[in-house]
């Protein structure tokens, strides 16, 4: 029966809509929402207006207050160096962080890479189904392409493990001409740095018992600054080995890092087009935290956002080995009071 | 990752994805296109995450299991039934093309819930604790889910033998 079904379910496929057309419906419902904004009375304006205006004075506390020292974030380097990509393609951004460290570029027509270089996992096998063995600059790895997109996982001179994927979209699922090459090209030119330095503009002065900085995330999207402060309580060893299952279907397997229940803090300047993003979001409003607004997100109640703070949001997500959880909430995460109590603590320091 | 080019690599993920959850052409049109338009009001936060796609795949199926959605599912389901029990309506009677037909109707009367849990399980290859965190439901609803789908597939489904799936 399991067969019967999987098959009933593959029939259903029969009915996927054609994605351009969804893809006009797309642009037809942003241009609506686009349009019913622009329509808004001037009286709306004015308030928008107004409460922008006093959430860019908002008082941020200037320093830390009497007793509550600022926790060193630290600069975390990004280590690696794509000397090649394909033409058209910029950087989005990088994580480092003790567990490991990613790179995203992208570009306009749908070309995505991440190339992600594992710290903690050093035990790759190189035998997994649906892969080939290759070299990449002489050391041992293992490759597979598969519709739209082609992955290569192979060694770094350090003897850190690197993942890269690439991919091109097309509305066919057939395999990309030189998508392959394109991933062997890049691979070949990742280089292992000392780094360059991530800049982060804000500091907690407090975190739960066990949590400690491990890393950090910053975009080239966003001004200097701006980013994510990420924590763990975790061991940060290896953990049993996990799969992974990617959206073309590509099974692989490796140990993540036991980063336990962890947190992640992020400061963004506001998106003119996020006002009142968490009440849209039903989000549930809380006591203020530094004089904002705060919201916390409907039942699983992971996330808590401080609106208007300095003329950006704060956000602090409970994570869980890594994870974010928005739709219910596993045992064992950083309580919502102590998020409460981090988001109190903290202090811009740019 | 902005809003275009993660439309551009993922939508026609999204759009079989949705396709097998939803069963039929138009729902999974309007699950998409309305997952979108929302992800794209708030992309800034979305295109920040570790893996965007994770996050609009959970609006997509959230979005097929709102009320408003089921409630058309539900009706189109009737018209569909209605149809097929109209004197004189074309069968294939091609046994396994019948067979899965069949199953197809019945999958379609299942509620959302027990449907998307079958989807997950069947065809997405996700273990229960994931499939859990997508519905936002314990790892136990899920198996009471897909204990209940199965049981109503099996009662209406007598030739489909019983026993391979546990």
């Amino acid at each position: 029966m399991r067969a019967q079904l999987a098959a009933a379910l593959e029939e259903s496929l029969q009915a996927a809509p054609d994605p351009a057309e969804v893809l006009r419906g797309v642009r037809r419902g942003i241009e609506r929402r686009r349009r019913r904004r622009r329509n808004a009375g001037l009286a709306t304006v004015l308030v928008i207006v107004a409460v922008t205006v006093v959430a860019s004075v908002a008082t941020w506390p200037a320093g830390p207050q009497p007793g509550a020292r600022v926790i060193p974030v630290g600069d975390w380097p990004g280590t690696i160096e794509l000397t090649w990509v394909p033409s058209g393609l910029v950087n989005h951004g990088v994580r480092s962080t003790v567990a490991g460290e990613d790179v995203y570029y992208g570009d306009s027509a749908g070309i995505g890479l991440r190339v992600f270089v594992d710290n903690v996992d050093r035990t790759r096998n190189l035998d997994e189904p649906g892969w080939q063995r290759t070299e990449i600059n002489g050391r041992p790895g293992r490759e597979v392409s598969r519709d739209v997109r082609t992955m290569i996982v192979f060694r770094l001179p350090s003897g850190r493990w690197a993942e890269l994927e690439l991919l091109r979209y097309s509305y066919e699922r057939s395999n990309q001409p030189g998508l392959r090459e394109d991933a062997l090209r890049i691979a070949a030119g990742i280089r292992e740095t000392t780094g360059r330095p991530q800049r982060i503009d804000f500091a907690p002065t407090y975190l739960p018992a066990g949590q400690r900085i491990i890393g950090l995330a910053t975009s080239a999207q966003l001004p200097d600054g701006e980013g994510d402060i990420v924590c763990a309580a975790g061991s940060l060893q290896p953990k049993a080995p996990k799969e992974y299952l990617t959206e073309g279907r590509i099974v692989d397997h490796r140990r993540p890092a036991d980063l336990g229940p962890g947190l992640r803090i992020s400061f963004h300047r506001r998106d003119p087009r996020s006002a009142g993003m968490p009440v849209a979001a039903g989000a549930d409003r809380i006591a203020d935290i530094q004089g904002r607004p705060a919201y916390l997100y409907p039942g699983s109640r992971t996330r808590l956002v401080v609106d208007g703070v300095n003329g950006g949001v704060l956000v602090v997500d409970a994570l869980l080995d890594g994870e974010a959880f928005t739709m219910a909430r596993p045992d064992g995460l950083v309580p919502v009071a102590e998020m409460i109590k981090v988001a109190q603590g903290v202090r811009w320091t740019g | 990752m902005d809003f275009e080019q993660f439309v551009g690599a993922h939508l026609p993920a999204l759009v079989r994805y949705a396709a097998v959850l939803a069963g039929e052409r138009d729902l999974a049109h309007d699950v998409v296109q309305d997952a979108l338009v929302r992800a794209h009001a708030r992309w800034r936060r979305i295109g920040a995450m570790d893996r965007p796609e994770h996050y609009v795949r959970r609006m997509v199926t959230t979005e097929y299991l709102s009320w408003r959605r089921r409630r058309a599912r539900r009706a189109a389901a009737l018209t569909r039934w209605a149809v097929a029990l109209t004197p004189g309506a074309v069968v294939d009677h091609a046994e396994g093309t019948v067979q899965r037909s069949a199953l197809n109707q019945q999958l379609a009367t299942l509620p959302a819930k027990q449907r998307a849990v079958l989807v997950l399980g069947f065809f997405e290859g996700l273990a229960d604790p994931e499939i859990a965190e997508l519905l936002g439901c314990s790892p136990g609803s899920v198996r009471t889910y897909r204990s209940r789908a199965l049981a109503v597939l099996r009662t209406e489904l007598t030739a489909v033998p019983t026993g391979e799936i546990r």
